[in-house]
């Protein structure tokens, strides 16, 4: 009995520590790699999601410039300019002597 | 013998721990290999279809379907171009009701009730409720709070000009498949490719893109480009549909074709049609008339049989025809001319039309030559444009006298609209047959060019100076004493030949006393740059050519000759007193009531009056509408070049020009609105 507590007492813990030190060391080996996968895959997830509501948003832009340039079309089309020139600028189209044929360049 | 008790108990136990530490250990080591070769069997040898099940689960293949390209005229202006708009589904499993359901949509999207209640009951899932709907009729939806009803996006084809051009141009259904026009001719370049696109989905149904955004240029629809011009197509179709009300005929056709290059600058039908919304379209109004019906087209011809008599020597201008005092018996039938003549020079018998005089000029050509010059100019053969059902028309050989007589007038015989236009374009251009084409370029969204159509000669048809012959001789058409004084234009030469044609009795194997009234002008003779021909079917309240379709010609030809900066043939004549200017009679009145809706107007009218030298200003970097606003204000004349804002002009900035200088400004920078 006595001779159990004097070996246990014997073992330092500059001793234990050096034994448990690669399993330490292997345990936080694991942990770092396993924090960065997981905070990279978090990452990508939200970068995932962040790209994701950015092509929403492009694909909205560009319906609304499809939208806008069609509105743009009708609003030229010859024949309402030709009723706005018409009936509120009360304009008509030139007397042949009123049109100057210029040269080109 | 408490030591030797002491010592056997202890050996025994530290063996059986050993045993058990083995056994233990046995275990464990099988089961690693166990575990091992699991892993080994679900990593390596079924991996492909276990990373396919898994990927089924969360991974998505969305679908993006391909953007149609978009038409435009000559000019870059748009035609036909697609926009997503909504389209309304529901999940009939979460409506609590299905015929509420069913009655409420049906009156909010104007739907017809039992037909919808029927598609709710039949699906389980997914029923579309309307397709490709409207931003109110969308908020109507909205405001009902169904459960089970979703919305989603779906490209639609919208046409801007409505029914601008709407025959040549087509339609499609609602699964944006080409059904008529260019875009089913073209619906292999225009509709591009659909793309799928990987992405998660997560648990809420929320896109995750991990993989990153493809660019999709690629697969998107290419960009088709007409040589219709839209204002001249805009001018085409309002003088048509003028003609053809005034004439109270039920259809009409126009064709404008540049002899020099065979572009198609307009082809106008009537009745017309908005591909916006084709079920409101009349009976037949979809029909492209000029490309796809074959008509006989009557004394237009004349003017190729003359040619050929001149190309062969057999005649020429001054040869006289007897004119059998305006009746001609050939076997058992009589051919009359409406103004019965003794005899007529060649020029004479085109300006008055004698089907006597064409019908002997046919006779001393003969049957082969006659119908081997009509297929020079290329009847009988597919002028080729691309378009749906486009018609070829028929030449058959004359075998008898009469045929030989009536098809040296245009009866007996069938011809398109663009085939006559084509004819007549051959003469304006020396001669020389061109390709009438609709389409100039089908780019593709990478910017590489499909099809790049350019001005392609057939043949020679006659040499140029019997096709100028030929023009002389059809100016005397429009002047006093011709068949067609309406299409004269006082600042414009105008060469041109009349058609009326009699409609033939399908039934009745014969002749109708309905006719085709008709007339083809060359603008300005001295120089062709346009061929116009006007088409009226069975018009009412005339049928003679000259008075129907003649007007029609001449409304064209007016507004395209300065459009196109042609310079007058003459110059112009003074206008009448007493004439009723163009612009309201009250110019102090219109004056102040435009400057009041428009600043530039104003800033024109205010520096109209006094005249002299202005200086140019600097417009580098400004914006090309403020550039036009700026020279407008000092009266001089703008051009652009390009788009974006100003990057260079001339004249240069300071310049001291006379006003109404032409002031050139290049343009560069992005488009805000229509990139290609």
């Amino acid at each position: 009995m006595s001779v159990a507590i004097e070996g246990r007492r014997g073992v330092s813990f500059g001793v234990i520590f050096f034994e448990l030190l690669p399993a330490a060391l292997l345990v936080l080996m694991f942990a770092t790699v396993g924090i960065v996968h997981v905070t990279g895959r978090v990452l990508v997830v939200k970068v995932g999601y962040e790209l994701s509501r950015l092509d929403q948003t492009g694909a909205e832009l560009m319906r609304e410039h499809d939208r806008l340039k069609l509105e743009l079309a009708t609003l030229r089309s010859p024949s309402r300019l030709e009723s706005i020139a018409r009936q509120k600028l009360l304009m008509g189209p030139p007397a042949p002597s009123a049109i100057f044929h210029v040269k080109e360049g | 013998m408490r030591d030797l008790k002491h010592t056997v108990s202890a050996e025994a136990p530290d063996k059986w721990m050993r045993l058990r530490v083995f056994v233990m250990g046995a275990v464990f080591i099988v089961l690693l290999v166990a575990v091992v070769a699991r892993a080994f069997q679900l990593q390596v040898h079924q991996q492909a279809k276990l990373k396919g099940m898994a990927q089924d689960q969360y991974v998505r293949q969305i679908e993006i379907p391909a953007r149609r390209g978009d038409i435009f005229d000559r000019r870059g202006v748009p035609l036909a171009q697609s926009v997503d708009v909504d389209s309304i589904w529901v999940d009939p499993s979460l409506l609590p009701d299905e015929k509420l359901a069913a009655r409420a949509l049906a009156r909010a999207l104007d739907l017809d009730q039992p037909e919808l209640f029927a598609r709710l009951a039949k699906a389980r899932r997914f029923a579309w409720v309307k397709r490709q709907v409207t931003p109110s009729e969308v908020a109507r939806v909205t405001a009902l709070a169904l459960p089970g009803i979703g919305f989603t996006k779906e490209p639609r084809r919208f046409y801007p000009q409505r029914e601008l051009g709407a025959h040549v141009i087509g339609l499609v259904g609602t699964d944006g498949h080409g059904l008529d026009g260019l875009e089913l001719a073209f619906e292999a370049e225009l509709s591009g490719d659909a793309s799928t696109r990987r992405g998660f989905r997560d648990a809420r149904g929320r896109k995750l893109l991990t993989h990153g955004i493809e660019d999709l240029a690629g697969r998107q629809g290419a960009a088709v480009t007409l040589t219709l011009d839209r204002h001249l197509q805009y001018v085409a179709e309002k003088a048509l549909t003028r003609a053809v009300e005034e004439a109270k005929a039920p259809a009409g056709t126009v064709v404008v074709l540049d002899p020099k290059s065979g572009e198609i600058l307009a082809l106008a039908n009537y009745p017309r049609f908005n591909p916006n919304s084709p079920a409101a379209a009349q009976k037949n109004a979809l029909r492209n008339r000029a490309a796809t019906d074959a008509f006989e087209p009557g004394s237009t011809f004349k003017a190729f049989v003359v040619a050929a008599a001149l190309e062969e020597k057999l005649v020429n201008e001054s040869t006289s025809f007897d004119l059998e005092k305006g009746a001609w018996k050939i076997g058992k039938h009589v051919i009359n001319d409406d103004h019965p003549h003794e005899a007529l020079d060649v020029h004479r018998i085109l300006q008055v039309s004698s089907n006597i005089g064409a019908a002997k000029i046919g006779a001393a050509l003969g049957r082969e030559r006659l119908v081997d010059y009509y297929a020079k100019f290329g009847f009988g053969e597919r002028v080729g444009l691309g378009l749906p059902g486009e018609g070829r028309g028929v030449v058959p050989f004359p075998r008898a006298e009469i045929s030989l007589a009536t098809q040296s007038f245009g009866q007996g015989l069938t011809a398109t609209a663009i085939q006559l236009a084509a004819g007549y374009a051959a003469l304006a251009n020396g001669g020389v047959l061109m390709k009438p084409y609709l389409v100039s370029k089908v780019v593709d969204p990478d910017g590489v060019t499909l099809i790049d159509n350019q001005p392609t000669e057939v043949r020679r048809v006659v040499s140029a100076a019997n096709a100028r012959r030929v023009i002389a001789m059809l100016e005397s058409v429009v002047e006093k004493g011709g068949t067609a004084p309406r299409a004269r234009m006082d600042e414009y030469r105008v060469a041109g030949k009349t058609g009326t044609a009699q409609k033939a009795d399908p039934v009745a194997r014969g002749y109708s006393d309905k006719r085709i009234g008709s007339f083809v002008g060359v603008v300005p003779a001295e120089n062709p740059r346009l061929v116009v021909l006007v088409v009226l079917d069975e018009p009412k309240t005339d049928v003679y050519g000259g008075i129907v379709a003649a007007p029609a010609f001449k409304e064209i030809a007016t507004a395209a000759m300065p459009y196109l900066s042609v310079k007058p043939s003459r110059p112009p004549t003074p206008e009448k007193p007493g004439k009723a200017p163009v612009v309201a009679p009250e110019p102090a009145r219109v004056a102040a009531k435009a400057s009041a809706l428009n600043p530039v107007v104003a800033a024109i009218e205010e520096l109209d009056a006094p005249a002299g030298a202005v200086r140019v200003p600097n417009l580098t970097g400004r914006a090309g509408r403020d550039a036009v606003a700026q020279l407008l204000a000092v009266a001089l004349e703008p051009r652009l070049a390009g788009s974006g804002r100003v990057s260079s002009q001339q004249p240069a900035a300071g310049s001291l020009v006379e006003r109404g200088t032409r002031v050139t400004l290049e343009l560069a920078g992005p488009l805000p609105t229509s990139p290609r």
